[in-house]
Formats: structure tokens, sequence, C-alpha cells
């Protein structure tokens, strides 16, 4: 397999280096006092959603209504809610339940790839995590799959901190899509049915919230769609890892003890996230760095780790956040990389890379387009 | 004066007209080499601006490029620049 052009954690820094609001974190112990201390908070998507509308007389209703309802943003009592009902629906005993479901899932989604002629990594091992995994998983059954998940499984764009209007007018009227598709299908499938689907393990996360919590329907359809988006990470971070390990060994897969061994390594270099996001509330100095009020923090998550001097390994990294706000699918990741990545190892000792891509207008993930193998036949 | 220059002077003007509009600042204050970002131009004010150049001018800028060119004079080269390529 050629060399790896993606360069994770090098640079694609974009412009925000040079933006004077906007100040890079690369250092660990200055990101981990960023993250714990009260002067710095989550960028306040809604308020900024709120000015744009003030700003333009447009409405960015439904994109606030997702931000609302999304765990991963702001930290009143709606949203601690809501991140409670995902880490509880995530924690270890309840993932244990889907825990063969899992299993199933990831048999199929190798046992589907061609042994015989070229794949995409993206679109036959990544995309299918969405409709094999987190679809049952989550409970998000739209009247058009395909349609869906073309609009859902890329809304990680909305973070960005500075998408262009028309893509943020583009956003709104993808989230009204969204939830419309959720409601037909709901419609469709009858009173009292909220396409629950037979046979699953335990009750979806959609089912989950819409019994546990007093939300209503549009929230819960915001919210698990928020979730399912939310698993793009995985899914890049899945494809990354795989490409860096076929690369790393020139074409050839590695056993399972030996992934089992170098997993940290290679889930550090292969995660899709690129930043940590904060705002500073007033002007701060941490360890010899000056954060002026409102400067936008980015914590390098591929630069701000900590390495052992013994042995040179990454002993401390932000790869899944920290504190309240790190990751609530971090267990679920961890689970399905484990298990997808040597399975399709196994399945394909040696590959052949053919044309990649890096998907260069996603600010926010390494991630690729595309990435075109085809298997090596086995020498004897 | 050439077409070209028309152009440079013309996005110069819309960018810093624009600018005093969404930051509340004086326009004669304000001149080619003014930082965008010393008088007010913010994350918002970028996406706004740049929604705005789009629209005047038919390019397709991303907000960022406010932050990489700094100054009036460096964004109207920039997008000159990019519309010849």
């Amino acid at each position: 397999m050629e060399s790896d052009e993606m360069s994770i954690g090098a640079n694609s820094q974009n412009g925000f280096a040079s933006n004077p609001n906007m100040k890079i974190v690369a250092d660990y112990n200055v990101a981990l006092q960023v993250l714990k201390s009260e002067f710095f908070e989550i960028p306040n998507l809604y308020n900024y959603l709120e000015r744009l509308e003030q700003a333009t007389g447009m409405s960015f209703e439904m994109s606030r209504c997702f931000v609302n309802a999304s765990p991963f943003f702001l930290e009143n009592e709606r949203h601690k809610l809501l991140r409670q009902v995902a880490v509880g629906f995530l924690s270890h005993s309840k993932l244990k339940r889907w825990d063969s479901f899992f299993s199933e899932q990831i048999k199929d989604i190798i046992n589907d790839l061609p042994g015989d002629r070229d794949f995409d990594l993206v679109a036959n091992v990544g995309m299918p995590i969405f409709d094999k995994i987190a679809r049952p998983l989550l409970g998000v059954y739209p009247s058009n799959r395909k349609d869906f998940d073309r609009i859902a499984t890329v809304l990680q764009r909305m973070v960005e901190p500075m998408l262009p209007l028309k893509q943020r007018i583009q956003s709104e009227a993808d989230f009204r899509n969204l939830i419309n598709m959720l409601e037909e299908a709901t419609v469709e499938a009858g009173p009292g049915c909220d396409n629950r689907v037979k046979g699953l393990p335990a009750a979806s996360l959609l089912e989950h919230v819409q019994m546990e919590k007093p939300f209503d329907q549009l929230t819960c359809y915001a919210f698990v769609t928020a979730m399912y988006a939310a698993l793009a990470p995985l899914v890049q971070t899945a494809v990354n890892m795989l490409a860096l390990i076929y690369t790393e060994n020139s074409g050839r897969a590695i056993s399972a003890a030996e992934f089992d061994a170098q997993f940290d390594r290679f889930l550090h270099l292969a995660t899709a996230p690129k930043y940590i996001h904060r705002i500073a509330l007033k002007s701060t100095a941490i360890g010899g760095s000056h954060f002026s009020k409102g400067t936008t923090v980015l914590i390098d998550i591929q630069r701000a780790v900590v390495t052992s001097p013994e042995n040179k390994q990454i002993s401390r990294h932000m790869d899944f956040g920290f504190g309240t706000h790190f990751c609530v699918g971090a267990m679920l990741s961890k689970r399905i990389l484990k298990e997808l990545v040597p399975l399709f190892m196994q399945r394909f000792p040696a590959l052949n890379a053919h044309q990649k891509a890096v998907d260069t207008e996603l600010n926010v993930a390494y991630a690729y387009k595309f990435y075109s193998v085809s298997p090596v036949a086995a020498s004897y | 004066m050439s077409s070209q220059q028309n152009s440079y002077q013309d996005i110069v003007n819309f960018i810093l007209d624009n600018v005093a509009k969404l930051c509340k600042q004086p326009r004669d204050i304000l001149s080619e080499d003014t930082l965008l970002a010393t008088v007010g131009v913010d994350s918002l004010n970028a996406v706004l601006l740049c929604g705005k150049i789009e629209d005047e001018f038919e390019l397709e800028i991303e907000p960022i490029v406010m932050f990489q060119y700094k100054t009036a004079k460096d964004v109207a080269n920039a997008l000159i620049n990019m519309n010849q390529k």
C-alpha cells in the first residue's frame, strides 16, 4: 500500500492558526487546565444561531432545535438530562445486551465485502456501521433511509466554527427534512408504533427516551438524529485505522495480538475529530499562554498528548474529550473497533490501495471521502 | 485604471462599506490596510460578510478567508486570485 497523504495531526489547521480570535493549544497540560477551568465554556452554538437570525432576519429554528436536543452542546438542565439518557443507554451494562447483535452485524459488514475485486473502505466498511449498527441501536427508521443517511451522516459539518451562510441555510432545510422523514415513517407505521423492529435485544435509544423522559416527539427525533450523526467520527476513525495499519505494514494486516497490544496507539493516530473547542469567558493566562476574552480555543487532539519517557508511548491523551463532556459513545466506539478491525484483517491479510481522497472540506475531522482497495490473493 | 484594478477597488470598497455597517464603525476610519479583526470582524460578521460578497460578486468564499488574509486589501487580492484559477 502506498504511503498515506493524510498526515494526521501534522497540519490541517486550515486558517485557524491565522485567526487572532482563535488559539490552537497543543500542550496537554495547558489543554487540561483549559478544560477544567470555569473560565472556558463550550461554544454557544444556540446563541450564535440566535445572533445570526437577528442579523439576517432568517429563521434557524430547526437548527436551534437540534442544538437544544443534542447532548454535546451547552450545559443547561435539558442538556444534562439528555446526556444522562445517552450515558445510561450507552453504559457498559446496557451495551452488554447488544453484544451478540453487534457481533452479528460486524460479521455481516465484513462478509459482504467482495474478496475478488476493488471496494471502498468508506462506502463498504465505514458507512454500513450507520445502517447495520447505529440505526437499530438508536431506533432511527426514516421513511427514506438513503436520503436520510446522505444528510444525517454529514451533520457533523454543522459544528464548524464558521459555516458559510449558504451552507447554514441548507443545514436548516436538511434538519427539517430529517424530522419529516422520521415523522412520515411513524405515520406510515400506524399509531402506537414507533418503528420498533422485532428481534432486537433491547429497546432502542428512541424508545428509551420516549419511555423515560418528558420530552416531546420533536425533541426525541432531534435527539436520536443528533446521536446518529455523532457516530460519524467512529465511522471515520474505523476507516482511518484500517488505512493506517495497512499503510504502516506495507499493505499487510497484523495479528490480532499485535493489534490488541497497539490498540491505544492506533486509536490515537486514527482518531477523526481534530479539535476540542472552548471559548474564553474572560482574559486568562495558563502556563505562559494568554487567552483574551472571547478567544476560541482549539485543543489539538493529535498533539496535546503526554508521551512516556520510558517507552515513548502516548500515556495520556484527549481522544474522547475530557470530564463532563467525555464522549458518550467512547465505549461503543472501542467495542466496535476492537471487533471490526481484527475481523477485517483476518479476512484480508493483504490489500493494495488504489485511489483515495481526504475530505479537505471537513475542518473538524480527519476523514477520507473514499479509499479504494483491492484484496491481494494469498500466496502459498 | 485596468479592469482588474477596477475589480480590486470595487471589492475593497465593498468589503470596507460592509465592515463599517456590520461592525458599526465609521467608514472613514477604515482603509484597505485595516486589520479586520481589530475593528470587530468576528466569526458571525465574517460569515455575514462572506454571504454578501458571494451575492455581490458571485464568488464562493469561506468565512475563514477573512482571518487568513486579515485586511480588505489581502482579501480582495485573494478573491481575484481565486477567481482567476
